[in-house]
């Protein structure tokens, strides 16, 4: 090998370096975070002249798909926690979604509850854009019965752990309602994520 | 070659101890707090007549008049898998707006339209009970909400769960009340999700001290390295001159 070849290497093997250093900073890596601009002007309602598609019958999701942020995760079910919260996919797994089993299936009427992680020790997870999402974003949940659900977003929200509001979260819908959940807001060493992002979407078409 | 070998050998260890940085970079653990339940359906029950509430009993009432059995097929609420989710999921919100929060259920009864229908077959106690307020849907909404209650607890029990169910095959009240429940009420309270998810760790933020460390070696390294080729290029010339 060359002296200039391990010169290279050299510059390569330096590079890498200043990576590390520069990426256990963690100062590029911040998920993205929505601006109240995405935050509903008044209350969980489908956006004003998106179009309104009539609730399909209950089946289970099997598939998500978010071109926007490239997002394509197969679906699972989740319960509740001990502590009455809802269930997250387990780690290990970077590209899976949940959603809630005992609640609304995405596309039927009502309020579909969907879970995914933002990241996990070794990086950024299925969610971790979800908060680049604009309204009017398209969302898909493929289900079970060979359906596509198509959804589009109506708004993005931040809220903290302390101050979750679990009625407009968790609450009901009279039409196709899908919220998409992860965490987000502010990081602390200490408690992690001190809040979730929320987007919420309605049902416009189906395929 | 050697020392190549001797460069790359310690990027490459560098770069496994960065890698076990990331796998080790643990979160802490999360505070343990569950939101307070909020119990009240108030809130998601008036949401759902706001809006889209009236579009959807437009739906209803539409497809009931074309014909009974279609409206409960097609508005998609009582296939077999959602009665039995259903029946588990009406119950906690339903039991809910029994506990004393009747605005919100007269609005979607009024807003269902289908107060007829359901004034007859409420039973007689629950409809005086509620004569105070006057108007059918008030009838409508405590007929629901004393479905459901019966499911779920005995203090409404007195009007016999038996007459529900047999009538709601039946007729579209019955499948106008699955409907309601299933638009108008989610799992709440105990039933549902409460507070806030734990989707994240922040390991892809948290500064990792390890992985850090593991870059300065890396460059440290690369400074020997890169010391060391010069030192060899400068005896070389040396040699060769």
């Amino acid at each position: 090998m060359s002296e200039k070849a391990k010169g290279w290497l050299l510059v390569v093997a330096a590079l890498a370096g200043v990576w590390l250093i520069r990426n256990g900073a963690g100062t590029q890596l911040v998920p993205p975070r929505p601006t109240a601009a995405q935050a509903f002007a008044d209350g969980p309602v489908p956006q004003p002249g998106s179009p309104v598609a009539d609730p399909l019958k209950p089946s289970a999701p099997v598939r998500i798909r978010i071109p926007s942020i490239r997002v394509d995760a197969p679906m699972m079910r989740l319960g509740l926690g001990p502590d009455g919260s809802l269930d997250v996919p387990p780690a290990g797994n970077r590209n899976v979604v949940g959603w809630y089993r005992d609640g609304t299936p995405p596309g039927s009427r009502g309020s579909a509850i969907v879970a995914g992680h933002v990241d996990d020790a070794q990086g950024p997870s299925v969610f971790y854009d979800l908060g680049a999402l604009r309204k009017g974003s398209t969302v898909e949940v493929v289900r079970q019965d060979g359906r596509t659900a198509v959804f589009s977003l109506d708004a993005i929200e931040v809220y903290e752990n302390d101050d979750f509001p679990d009625e407009r979260v968790y609450g009901a819908a009279s039409f196709a309602s899908l919220r998409l959940i992860t965490c987000g807001g502010g990081f602390s060493k200490e408690t992690g994520y001190e809040g979730n992002v929320v987007a919420y979407a309605h049902l416009t078409a189906v395929r | 070659m050697r020392p190549v070998r001797l460069v790359t050998g310690t990027a490459a260890s560098a770069l496994t101890i960065a890698t076990l940085g990331f796998l080790t970079a643990c979160p802490a653990a999360y505070a343990d707090e569950a939101g307070a339940q909020r119990i009240s359906s108030a809130d998601p029950a008036s949401r759902a007549t706001d809006g889209l509430a009236s579009r959807a009993t437009g739906d209803e009432a539409s497809g009931d008049g074309a014909s009974g059995d279609e409206s409960g097929s097609g508005s998609g609420a009582d296939t077999p898998f959602s009665l039995d989710n259903l029946s588990n999921l009406i119950a906690p919100s339903l039991l809910d707006s029994a506990g004393g929060i009747t605005a919100p259920g007269g609005d979607e009864g009024t807003n269902r339209s289908e107060d007829p229908g359901r004034g007859e077959k409420t039973d007689p106690g629950e409809g005086t009970d509620r004569g105070e307020k006057t108007d059918q849907g008030e009838g409508t909404d405590l007929g629901d909400s004393s479905s459901s209650g019966r499911e779920n607890s005995s203090s409404s029990g007195h009007d016999s769960s038996g007459g529900r169910e047999s009538r709601s095959p039946s007729e579209e009240g019955g499948s106008g009340k699955q409907d309601g429940s299933s638009s108008g009420n989610r799992p709440e309270g105990p039933d549902g999700p409460t507070g806030h998810v734990k989707t994240g760790v922040g390991g892809s933020v948290r500064p990792d001290t390890t992985q850090i460390a593991a870059g300065a070696g890396v460059l440290a390294a690369t400074a020997v390295g890169g010391a060391w080729l010069l030192r060899r290029r400068a005896s070389g010339t040396q040699g060769a001159g």
